[in-house]
């Protein structure tokens, strides 16, 4: 055999075994037995079509706030301002169209915004060479505290702003069977199907997988002929693009802009990116594992709510499953080294 | 004073002393010296508790010690001030002298007027002005290394061992340090000079070790000992067959490098690379010639530069711009700054194609593993399976797989630092054939080592760096130069 054919052979048995040692492969199976698990002790309300459509709808914000802070976490870096930038987006967008600003320039003003802020975040991080949690962390303040400035803390409505826009994250597409609507709201679809596209490219596209090297080896990034400067705040500039989706979904949803949207939400976005596979210290990470990762967040909490548990047992739930997930990747480390 | 006889060292298979026999007479100051890698260090760590040793004897003050920890040989009398200053920035020089022996008063806390008086007396002792209230991080270097020197006196220290005291000193401080030096030994105590600078050890000590490979070559008192004599100590009779024959031809100068500055580290580098030859780069650590080539692509913001390749000025802003004209610089630091070490070998080969081996701006994998297989084939790279994680090969391996990844990108300028650091031997012969093989296709190949065998086995020509500055440039087409030519204009 010559060593190609011997390569390709070993590759394929290989690939069994990838399959079986990948975060992917564990999270569909530990999502399915949870769905099997609340399925047998919840049939009647865990099953039921409306149970699924809340559960995803719910969990839309999370998966793109997720993505976002899974594209910095790739590039080692990390963005704990995603909830405050979310609720800074969503406000001044509410407050054009309140003031009768058309809805697009409003949209527009929101993703300004949200990149300025990922602009200043990338920036302070790749060119003053700041720790990126301490960069967000004053971001994440100044952005919530900003909001509430301009919004005094109350709820900013739009009642003069088209109505489309306020109907159409709720708005659902679906198809009958028999005498059942299965719908499926607009905001989901979206959600779906940004993160798809964008699953797609960051898997394949060049420029997105330059990341991954920057994030794996800053400094063999920069010799290989990475622009890794650029790289590196391009991250935290997709990572706004996704917060200003979220708040553009938010805002229309609930038909209000708030100052208190998002509160906590980068934890939990932290928390679903790490148990799908990315990690603080870079290189890693994948759009599908961060999906799984909040799908099981969010399965979790609607077990406690369906199974009339202490809903603040959810808190702690989430974070043993942080703990077990890290836990496993440090005692894979290990064994590997040793 | 101190007798050790015997000492061996293994790490894992590799033996690093060989039976060295190393002996320090009271009052005396004794220099150790050898190339990088001849086992000072490891030395000076087994003698001072920081490291234990296989086999030998220590006999200290006439007693036979195993110091099992730092603490162990600084209570017996025996400090050692390293070359990374252990300092601690925010605390008074006094508090560092004392640290974790602070002098308290009656209510446990710190007796601030007596450590300082303690202070000011061993600072007077060793005829320095040095206020023992500053914060030891607002010294400049040459006094922090003197705070060191206190702190191992306030251990009573009858042997100090200093491990290149004088490599980040500027001439003043370098002149204050030999003050102290000879104010000490003349109150009896013992010190062990560790340098690389042989005008600073013929300035100061009584006697000269060498070492080399881990063997003892002799000791030898300073004042019968010339420079010459001790070069070749140090250098030895290295055998140079080994290495791959030597061009064929040297044609027209392909790349020039003008007036290369980078602050603090480099002056005023100018040199040709000629089509066919490899070029080597020699000097001592710490000489700018890592510095230098990283300036080359602009690592590292350089204040000056100006480049020709192929008779066509370039700028070479970045290493980004440097790689796409050519200008490929492979890093002497491989696991950080060399492979992607979670990566697969297909992942790293490809780091600095993935614009050329793609489709529609996305990834193609079936050409990266393509070239992947191509270097593994050529290589020899084991385990031959593309899907390897970089981190589970060997160092040999891994060495090949960042050539590979530089080669990937079609170099016309290839510049190695330090191609086999850390490589079996196997592994070190394939990559210097590489080397020749590639020079010989006309890719201009400029080889940095601090082993004086390879970059004399491997070039046509050297540059000998020293203090950031091209010293010498010597000409070894016939494989004629010697280690001592080398050494000596790389030693100030």
């Amino acid at each position: 055999m010559t060593i190609t054919e011997r390569t390709i052979e070993a590759d394929q048995t290989a690939l069994v075994s990838r399959l079986v040692s990948s975060r992917q492969f564990w999270l569909i199976l530990i999502n399915l037995a949870v769905i099997c698990t609340l399925g047998a002790l919840r049939p009647d309300s865990f099953l039921s079509w409306i149970n699924f459509k809340a559960v995803l709808s719910l969990m839309s914000y999370d998966v793109l706030l997720a993505v976002a802070m899974t594209t910095v976490l790739i590039v080692r870096g990390l963005d704990l301002s995603v909830g405050s930038v979310l609720a800074l987006s969503s406000v001044v967008m509410a407050m054009l169209l309140r003031d009768g600003y058309p809805v697009f320039p409003s949209l527009l003003a929101g993703l300004a915004i949200a990149l300025l802020c990922g602009f200043i975040n990338g920036l302070l991080v790749v060119k003053a060479g700041i720790l990126p949690f301490l960069v967000t962390l004053g971001m994440m303040s100044a952005a919530r505290g900003f909001a509430t400035v301009l919004t005094t803390g109350q709820y900013v409505s739009f009642p003069q702003a088209p109505r489309w826009f306020s109907r159409f994250a709720r708005q659902e597409f679906g198809f009958h069977i028999g005498d059942m609507f299965y719908g499926i709201p607009a905001l989901l679809l979206i959600t779906l199907g940004v993160t798809l596209v964008y699953g797609l490219l960051l898997a394949n596209w060049v420029p997105l997988r330059r990341m991954f090297y920057l994030g794996e080896s800053p400094e063999a990034a920069k010799l290989s002929g990475m622009r890794t400067a650029r790289l590196g705040i391009s991250a935290y500039l997709i990572s706004a693009i996704f917060v200003w989706i979220a708040a553009v979904l938010m805002t229309s949803a609930n038909k209000i802009g708030y100052a208190n949207y998002g509160i906590s939400a980068e934890l939990r976005a932290l928390a679903a990116a790490v148990i799908g596979g990315a990690s603080l210290a870079g290189g890693s990470g994948s759009i599908l594992g961060t999906f799984l990762g909040v799908l099981l967040l969010a399965l979790i909490g609607n077990g406690f709510v369906l199974l009339n548990g202490n809903p603040n047992w959810q808190q702690a739930t989430i974070g043993a499953v942080l703990i077990i997930a890290v836990g496993v990747d440090a005692l894979r480390t290990f064994r590997a080294r040793s | 004073m101190l007798k050790a006889t015997g000492i061996t060292k293994s790490f894992h298979t590799n033996m690093v002393l060989h039976g060295v026999d190393f002996d320090v007479l009271p009052g005396e100051v004794h220099a150790l010296i050898g190339e990088n890698g001849a086992g000072k260090s490891t030395l000076v760590n087994i003698l001072s508790g920081n490291l234990s040793r296989d086999t030998g004897t220590v006999l200290f003050d006439g007693q036979e010690v195993d110091f099992a920890h730092p603490l162990d040989a600084m209570r017996a009398g025996v400090s050692v001030v390293h070359q990374e200053l252990s300092l601690v920035p925010n605390a008074s020089v006094a508090e560092n002298i004392y640290l974790r022996r602070e002098k308290t008063n009656a209510f446990g806390l710190n007796d601030w007027p007596a450590m300082f008086k303690a202070a000011t007396e061993i600072f007077q002792r060793m005829g320095v002005d040095i206020d023992p209230r500053a914060l030891a991080g607002s010294l400049s270097v040459g006094m922090q290394q003197l705070v060191e020197v206190a702190k191992a006196i306030a251990l009573n220290a009858k042997l100090i061992f200093m491990d290149e005291p004088t490599s980040s000193l500027s001439e003043k401080e370098i002149q204050e340090l030999y003050g102290v030096v000879n104010d000490l030994k003349a109150q009896g105590l013992s010190i062990v000079f560790i340098s690389h600078k042989l005008t600073e050890l013929f300035a100061i000590s009584d006697r000269i070790t060498v070492l080399r490979d881990g063997k003892l070559v002799g000791t030898r008192p300073t004042k019968q000992a010339s420079p010459e004599e001790i070069i070749s100590m140090m250098v030895g009779r290295h055998l140079n067959d080994l290495y791959p024959p030597r061009a064929k031809s040297i044609g027209e100068v392909i790349f020039k490098c003008r007036d290369l500055s980078l602050f603090g580290a480099v002056k005023d580098v100018s040199f040709d690379l000629r089509r066919g030859e490899i070029l080597g780069i020699a000097g001592l650590i710490g000489s700018g010639r890592t510095e230098a080539m990283r300036a080359l692509i602009n690592a590292d913001r350089r204040l000056s530069g100006t480049f020709e390749l192929n008779g066509q000025a370039v700028t070479l802003d970045d290493p980004a711009d440097a790689m796409e004209k050519g200008v490929i610089y492979v890093s002497e630091d491989r696991k950080s700054q060399g492979v992607f070490l979670d990566y697969d070998m297909v992942r790293n080969i490809g780091a600095s194609t993935l614009d050329r081996q793609s489709r529609a701006g996305m990834e193609n994998r079936k050409s990266m593993r393509q070239s992947a297989l191509k270097f593994i084939r050529e290589m020899d790279i084991r385990p031959a399976r593309p899907g390897t994680r970089v981190v589970d090969l060997s160092g040999g391996n891994q060495q090949k797989v960042l050539l590979a990844k530089a080669l990937n990108a079609r170099p016309k300028v290839l510049i190695v630092d330090e191609p086999t650091r850390g490589v079996d031997v196997g592994a070190k012969s394939l990559i210097h054939k590489q080397l020749r093989r590639l020079a010989d296709e006309g890719i201009g190949v400029i080889v940095v080592s601090s082993e004086l065998p390879e970059v004399l086995g491997m070039s046509d020509r050297l540059l000998v760096f020293r203090n950031g500055t091209v010293a010498s440039q010597l000409d070894n087409n016939d494989g004629s130069l010697t280690p001592e030519s080398v050494m000596a204009s790389a030693v100030d």
